[in-house]
């Protein structure tokens, strides 16, 4: 093994000290690959850097939070070992904190303990009552070995001499007069078993950076002697090391040699697998869902995390492939509606995408009309192809309070999307008012009481709560909501034999090859009648004197444009709704310019 | 009584002086000196005048579908950028079967003066060699007498699109005319380094900063472009070039097996730093993070930032975080131009937020107007 592998360039303690730059070459290296990265448990890093380098992460299965912080390094001739402290930072409401020192658990309740932590870098002497352990990174300056080492108590226990008094008045009468009676236990962590998660994760990465199985060894020695204030109580200080390539013949690791790394995480089989993973995103007709969509995707693209989309639309023509398109891979499905004719459909068109691009994630945006309780049946004859992840509601918050659903209620497919959903994103939340805008997140959670609900502007959420969310359940071992058994109800049973027709909706394209002003597109909306649930499309928008390629997007009663892709040259209005006034009519209703085009 | 009821009665007085009558004790397991003292802001760069960046291209790449095509089917993000078969060093292989040694070996005797010749080539061995674009801008310092010194940061990618970009902004002449005092190559992915040769046609003796930990294929690289100048190789930390300005080596694995990246750091009379990145693949966190703790700056006000923005080459642990608007919050910055990989919908994001972002016009293949786009000009202060 070299550590030129991870590190390409000679180390030069000289330019300032290199443990902190070969712990950012581990960390940063193995996240290159995201899915490997958790197989070792890594479940996010943050690097702070205000103070001196430190870092604080998560490692599954721990909820905690772990710090690092550089405190030194000295250099040898022929080597340099640099020192890091170690924290555990858990939640203000575990009952772990009950064990730590007394002036942690003061710490933890107070308001600052989470951007205090997050700040590391800047905190790590106030956070010294988080502290438990250490971790020493030595390496050969000629990079023919490096060695990462745990020491840390197996318990960290401190004997409070004097004893800590209940305050005079706060006791009730007859209970123990002291918090810690003298001579107990003021704090008593098993610090060693918290860290040694954090260790196993370290070294697991630098076993896979450097291709190097590692040699594992244990000892311990006896613990630290009091100091003036306190008598230490704790128990035997542990060292656990792990060394690759060439050990120092100098200085070989003491202790007993073991098979394996302690502590390490076991992936689940999922986080194994290189299947892409499927999310299904619905929504009722005009809720937003491409705009949620392309911010998605933008989220994704920004972190080279690729997915491909599926697309299905109700309506002749692909506007939102349209829209979506040199983003990303998209394979876009028409006419008709996925989860009821087009199940069989989804198989090509999945492996198209999927032998053109072999991305991490795949998600099928279904039409407005798509009831998602379909769609998971028909995933589950894709596990060949895909593991199931998400299934994501865009609510349209404007329509759902224009509709009166908080009132009298919500049915049909609205209520199903909302009801098979693992995330809802109540969307448009800047068009009502803060009370209503309430009613609509109370309905939304009476409904569904296990998905996450995240209130949305333009479709914008924190996008990385949504593999948290995901990653919870899995971390979990248990399935999300929209994968748990559940009893067929009534409405979703008729829904998986009866298809979109049968319901009364229907759709009309109308070519727009002339230019249209928005009056005439307002006639047109008119004339297609009160069913009207959705418009969509490119037009040329005649608006102040001048011919602008827009797209139409029509939903909840609200019209509006945004800027058309420059190289869509299609210019056409899909209809959707239910009893919809014939083509014609609605062409008609275009006025003048209706024979200058072959509309109908 | 419980401890946590107890920590809250400390916290309002009543067990006031409990916890600290414990006595003064050490809670680290450890108990050697803790942290060393380090003073922030002790690096004194200078000052310099002002700052003026024109954007020469930052479109990489034209079509992220086709892109993303590439990379999952050569492997994926931790695949060697040399093996892609990506334009100009294609063997015509196929994606993923290529080598910088069978690439370069087909157009080398072309370099740097027959770029049309040699990038038609390209066009016929490489996979999709028409998305490619480039990212490169000019950097001008005005100094404290109002002498202006002239960078080039990064060569882009294409050629032929290079070389109409920079023929577009005067840059060949530039050139020629010895004007520019020095190229700073930020790191050695291929959109921002394979254009090189479009820079030494016209200047091969120009000084060229690079990481000092670039592979040995981009080392060859500058010899084959027919360079013959300078090459700094600069370390991690931070590397004065003159005054008001320095470099800062950051030590990061990238992908497409790339190492290294250089930001630059100006310090503005009256005004505060300005920022300037690259890709910032160390994180803009980490590289906010930098300057705060190292560099002494004017009014130690964060004041500009202009490039692509990277937020993290991690998830943050806590998702909600997990976000370039919220990441820069805290920096109070006074003026940002961001485009090429900061995200189309993240730049609408920090205009939805009210950053001060710096509009563009949105030509020569620029997406959007959010981005400081192609041709565009930048100044700190205005």
């Amino acid at each position: 093994m070299s550590l030129h592998t991870l590190l390409p360039r000679p180390l030069d303690p000289e330019t300032g000290p290199e443990s902190p730059a070969i712990l950012t070459a581990l960390l940063s290296g193995i996240h290159l690959d995201r899915r490997q990265a958790r197989a070792l448990g890594w479940r996010g890093v943050r690097p702070s850097a205000l103070h001196g380098p430190a870092w604080t992460c998560r490692v599954a299965p721990l909820p905690h939070i772990f710090g690092l912080v550089f405190l030194d390094e000295c250099t040898q001739e022929e080597s340099l070992h640099g020192t890091f402290a170690a924290y555990v930072f858990p939640a203000a409401q575990d009952a772990l904190l009950d064990s730590f020192p007394l002036r942690a658990l003061e710490i933890a309740l107070g308001p600052d303990y989470t951007d205090a932590v997050r700040e590391l870098s800047a905190h790590a002497e106030v956070l010294a009552p988080f502290c438990l352990g250490q971790v020493d990174l030595a390496a050969a300056r000629d990079g023919s070995w490096l060695s990462l080492a745990l020491s840390a108590p197996a318990r960290l226990r401190l004997v409070s001499r004097g004893g800590v008094p209940v305050p005079p008045g706060a006791a009730a009468q007859d209970a123990p007069q002291w918090l810690v009676p003298p001579g107990g236990l003021e704090c008593d962590v098993p610090a060693f078993r918290l860290l040694v998660r954090l260790f196993a994760a370290l070294a697991g990465t630098a076993a896979r950076l450097l291709d190097a199985e590692p040699d594992v060894r244990l000892h311990h020695t006896a613990p630290a002697p009091p100091d003036e204030a306190a008598a230490h109580g704790e128990d035997r200080q542990l060292h656990l090391s792990a060394s690759f390539g060439s050990a120092p013949r100098a200085a070989p690791a003491p202790g007993k040699r073991l098979a394996s790394l302690p502590g390490r995480y076991v992936p689940r089989p999922d986080e194994l697998s290189c299947l892409p993973v499927m999310h299904v995103l619905t929504g009722f007709l005009g809720s937003g869902k491409t705009t949620f969509l392309r911010r998605w995707l933008d989220f994704l693209n920004g972190r080279e995390r690729y997915a491909s989309v599926i697309q299905n639309e109700f309506g002749q023509v692909g506007l939102d492939a349209a829209l979506t398109r040199s983003e990303t891979r998209v394979e876009a499905l028409d006419e008709g509606c996925v989860c009821c004719t087009l199940a069989d459909a989804l198989r090509p068109g999945l492996q198209r995408l999927l032998a053109d691009a072999p991305a991490e994630q795949v998600i099928l945006e279904t039409t407005g009309l798509a009831n998602p309780g379909n769609v998971l049946r028909s995933l589950d004859d894709l596990a060949e192809f895909v593991q199931p992840g998400l299934v994501i509601t865009v609510v349209d918050s404007l329509e759902w309070h224009r509709g009166g659903y908080a009132t009298q209620g919500v049915s049909g497919v609205r209520l199903s999307q909302v009801q098979q959903a693992d995330v809802i994103i109540a969307n448009k939340a800047d068009t009502l008012a803060e009370k209503d805008f309430e009613d609509i997140l109370r309905t939304l959670r009476a409904c569904n009481a296990k998905a996450c609900i995240l209130p949305a502007v333009q479709g914008n959420i924190a996008f990385a709560r949504l593999d948290a969310f995901l990653a919870d359940w899995q971390d979990a071992r248990t399935r999300p909501p929209s994968r748990q058994p559940r009893l067929p109800i009534l409405a979703q049973a008729r829904g998986a034999l009866g298809t979109h027709a049968d319901e009364g909706f229907a759709s009309h394209t109308l070519p727009m090859q002339a230019p249209v002003d928005e009056s005439a597109l307002r006639r047109m909306l008119d004339a297609a009648g009160p069913g009207l649930c959705r418009a969509k499309g490119i037009v040329d928008l005649l608006h102040a004197g001048g011919v602008v390629p827009a797209v139409v997007q029509y939903a909840a009663g609200q019209l509006e444009f945004e800027a058309a892709p420059q190289d869509e040259d299609a210019r056409y209005l899909v209809f959707i709704g239910i009893d919809l006034a014939p083509r014609e009519v609605v062409a008609t209703a275009r006025g003048g310019a209706v024979a200058a085009s072959p509309a109908a | 009584m419980n401890r946590r009821e107890f920590v809250k009665g400390a916290a309002l007085g009543v067990g006031m002086g409990a916890i600290g009558a414990m006595g003064v004790y050490s809670y680290s397991p450890m108990r050697r000196a803790f942290l060393k003292d380090v003073k922030r802001g002790t690096a004194d760069i200078g000052v310099c005048k002002a700052v003026r960046i024109t954007n020469i291209s930052e479109t990489s790449w034209f079509d992220n579908g086709v892109f993303m095509q590439d990379v999952t089917g050569a492997g994926g993000l931790l695949v060697d950028q040399y093996t892609f078969n990506w334009a100009p060093f294609g063997n015509g292989k196929g994606v993923g079967k290529g080598s910088y040694a069978e690439g370069i070996k087909q157009i080398k005797p072309l370099l740097p003066n027959k770029l049309e010749e040699a990038w038609a080539i390209a066009q016929e061995k490489s996979v999709h060699a028409d998305n490619a674009g480039g990212f490169s801008c000019l950097v001008e310092i005005e100094d404290m007498d109002g002498n202006v010194t002239k960078y080039l940061f990064d060569t882009g990618w294409n050629y032929v699109w290079m070389d109409t970009c920079y023929k577009r902004e005067g840059i060949d002449t530039m050139l020629a005319n010895n004007e520019i005092k020095a190229m700073i190559q930020t790191h050695e992915h291929m959109d921002h380094f394979w254009g090189l040769p479009a820079v030494t046609r016209y200047n091969p003796n120009i000084h060229i900063y690079t990481p000092n930990s670039f592979y040995p294929e981009g080392k060859q690289y500058i010899k084959d472009c027919g360079h013959v100048g300078k090459v700094t190789e600069v370390p991690k930390g931070l590397h004065k070039i003159q005054d008001g300005v320095a470099l800062y080596g950051f030590d990061c694995p990238i992908i497409f097996r790339v190492f290294g990246e250089i930001s630059m750091y100006c310090n503005v009379k009256d005004v505060g730093l300005v920022s300037i990145t690259g890709c910032c693949h160390q994180g803009i966190i980490l590289f906010a993070d930098t300057a705060y703790k190292e560099l002494a700056y004017e009014k130690d006000q964060f004041y500009g930032l202009y490039g692509g923005l990277h937020i993290s080459p991690f998830d943050d642990w806590d998702p909600k975080y997990d976000d370039l608007v919220i990441g820069l919050k805290k920096w109070d910055l006074q003026k940002v131009g961001c485009n090429h990989c900061t995200g189309l919908i993240t730049a609408q994001k920090f205009v939805d937020a009210g950053y001060p972002v710096v509009k563009g016009s949105a030509r020569f293949r620029s997406k959007t107007t959010n981005y400081l786009g192609n041709g565009d000009v930048i100044k700190f202060p205005s």
